[in-house]
């Protein structure tokens, strides 16, 4: 899966648009940054409704692909920008954390 | 969905609580900040988490929600397990991730 | 309304009450020696743009002024060259550090200067105060209060910060006292309780026990787990306050906004501490009045009315 297609599962908005041919090959949701760090796996589309600053810090520590945002939450200029440097997809949901969840788990991602 | 199902589904044990077959939910709401769940939840709602601490049960608590589903393997320390026995919420515990654990029910039929 | 009424009126909302000389004045001071000579003032004031110099022993301690005025005088008699000593007013009037906001207005009105030197209980010199550090302090005061009312805006000529009953007594009462996460939400707990015991609405119960959670996890993070939750019952209506002893919330508006948060990484990891606690407090509460300020207790206020519906459910 790529993260284009992450994006039209999830009628998602685009918030930062890196690489969208980039691959997705897991899936985690999670709000504590410290699991993520610990737990997550590279690849991985990261569902939260964390947006301050350190999310982008954290997805780029673990190679996550793409960040989902959910709850229709958004985030401030300067996590925005942060993300654009790293070069990581950052997307719009007005979606709950569980529904994410359970509509990429329904297309097969792990 | 009764606990019974979300225990099969989840392979969860029951940490706290009883009579699993009574207790029906029809949503899911899976998160780790609990002043989000504060925000977003309603009665009926299966609360689906990654903590561990005494303030999951105090939301439950406060939100009239019947069940939590512990993720990601977590123990549950026994002081979190006596309040929610002292409040009468239901405590399950998966080794499921919160992603994969959120996937299953919401393919079981759960809605948001 | 004459001056006096209007601190009158000021002080019955309680909004300024938090304000005394030592919050308002500026605590970085010019000053000089009384063995400096008077040129030393004349220079300081035209490069500093200020029209009055403290004079301090070594101990710095005020034992003089020197204004404007004086030093025109000096240059006029060519005293320039002579210590400040000899030109300096030493009958000062000074505020003193614990002094209110009422008695600093007073002191503007009574003796018509543009300045005076605020003291500690040594009578060292710790700052000045301006008309301007009047004005901006009663500014900055400002941004600790919030008040968030959908039904009283309107009537705001009637409007009261605080419910004065809690003056009284309370329904219910619980002093918070738990430092960290492990035991916040006890008095929200029983405060649901008693509220269930009361035969109320579901839905008021629900809104007002996770306000007064979200409040008492606040006073358990950040106001080192002192406080107390009260609350009065009232023909359906529910009033909730919280209070603690600080260090109190700088800038109330910025608090409001979700996702902001001064709370440290070990509390976000433990589910809170995400900039959410105000914001949902807001969300559930028909009216909401926020006292607080830097280094000052903080008041927390909500009232819940019967037959609200929440936003969204």
């Amino acid at each position: 899966m790529t993260v284009q297609e992450v994006i039209g599962t999830l009628d998602a908005e685009i918030a930062v648009q890196a690489d969208l041919t980039k691959s997705v090959t897991h899936g985690y949701t999670c709000d504590l940054l410290s699991e993520v760090i610990a737990k997550a796996l590279p690849g991985s589309a990261w569902a939260t409704i964390q947006t301050h600053l350190n999310v982008v810090a954290v997805a780029s520590m673990v190679g996550i692909s793409v960040i989902i945002v959910c709850e229709g939450r958004t985030c401030e200029p300067d996590v925005i920008e942060r993300a654009v440097k790293e070069q990581i997809s950052i997307l719009y949901s007005r979606d709950s954390a569980f529904l994410v969840s359970g509509k990429l788990y329904a297309l097969g991602l792990r | 969905m009764k606990m019974s199902e979300v225990m099969e589904i989840t392979q969860a044990t029951c940490v706290a609580g009883h009579h699993l077959e009574d207790v029906e939910v029809t949503h899911a709401f899976a998160s780790d900040l609990m002043s989000d769940v504060l925000a977003m939840s309603g009665p009926g709602t299966l609360l689906i988490t990654g903590l561990t601490t005494p303030q999951i049960i105090r939301t439950a608590q406060m939100l009239d929600l019947p069940a939590i589903l512990v993720v990601r393997g977590k123990q549950v320390p026994s002081e979190v397990i006596e309040l929610a026995r002292a409040t009468g919420v239901i405590v399950l515990a998966t080794r499921d991730i919160m992603y994969v654990a959120s996937g299953k029910l919401y393919a079981h039929g759960l809605t948001g | 309304m004459s001056l006096q009424q209007s601190v009158e009126a000021l002080r019955y909302l309680g909004l300024f009450s938090s304000l005394d000389a030592a919050s308002i004045m500026s605590p970085a001071v010019y000053a000089l020696h009384p063995e400096d000579r008077v040129a030393a003032a004349r220079s300081l004031m035209r490069e500093k743009s200020i029209s009055g110099v403290p004079i301090v022993d070594a101990d710095f301690r005020l034992v003089g002024i020197i204004s404007v005025s004086k030093i025109i005088e000096a240059l006029a008699d060519g005293r320039l060259a002579e210590p400040l000593e000899s030109a300096m007013t030493r009958d000062v009037v000074t505020l003193h550090v614990h002094d209110s906001l009422e008695t600093v207005l007073s002191y503007f009105q009574r003796y018509k200067f543009g300045r005076f030197p605020v003291v500690d209980e040594d009578g060292k010199l710790v700052g000045m105060i301006t008309d301007i550090d009047v004005l901006s302090a009663i500014v900055q005061s400002f941004y600790s209060v919030y008040v968030h009312d959908r039904q009283r805006m309107a009537t705001i000529g009637s409007f009261s910060a605080l419910s004065q009953e809690f003056d009284n007594s309370a329904d219910f009462s619980y002093d918070i006292s738990s430092q960290g996460l492990d035991h916040a939400g006890e008095g929200s707990a029983r405060l649901k309780a008693f509220l269930q015991s009361k035969g109320l609405d579901e839905s008021i119960i629900r809104r007002a026990s996770v306000s007064a959670y979200e409040a008492e996890v606040n006073v358990c993070i950040h106001a080192g787990g002192k406080g107390s939750l009260r609350a009065i019952v009232r023909d359906g209506e529910v009033i909730v306050r919280v209070e603690d002893e600080g260090p109190g919330i700088e800038n109330v508006d910025l608090a409001m906004k979700e996702g902001w948060s001064t709370a440290p990484d070990a509390v976000r990891e433990k589910g809170f501490g995400a900039g959410m606690g105000l914001p949902n407090i807001r969300r559930f509460s028909d009216h909401l009045v926020i006292i607080s300020g830097k280094g000052k207790p903080t008041k927390v206020e909500m009232i819940f009315l019967a037959n609200t519906k929440l936003e969204g459910t």
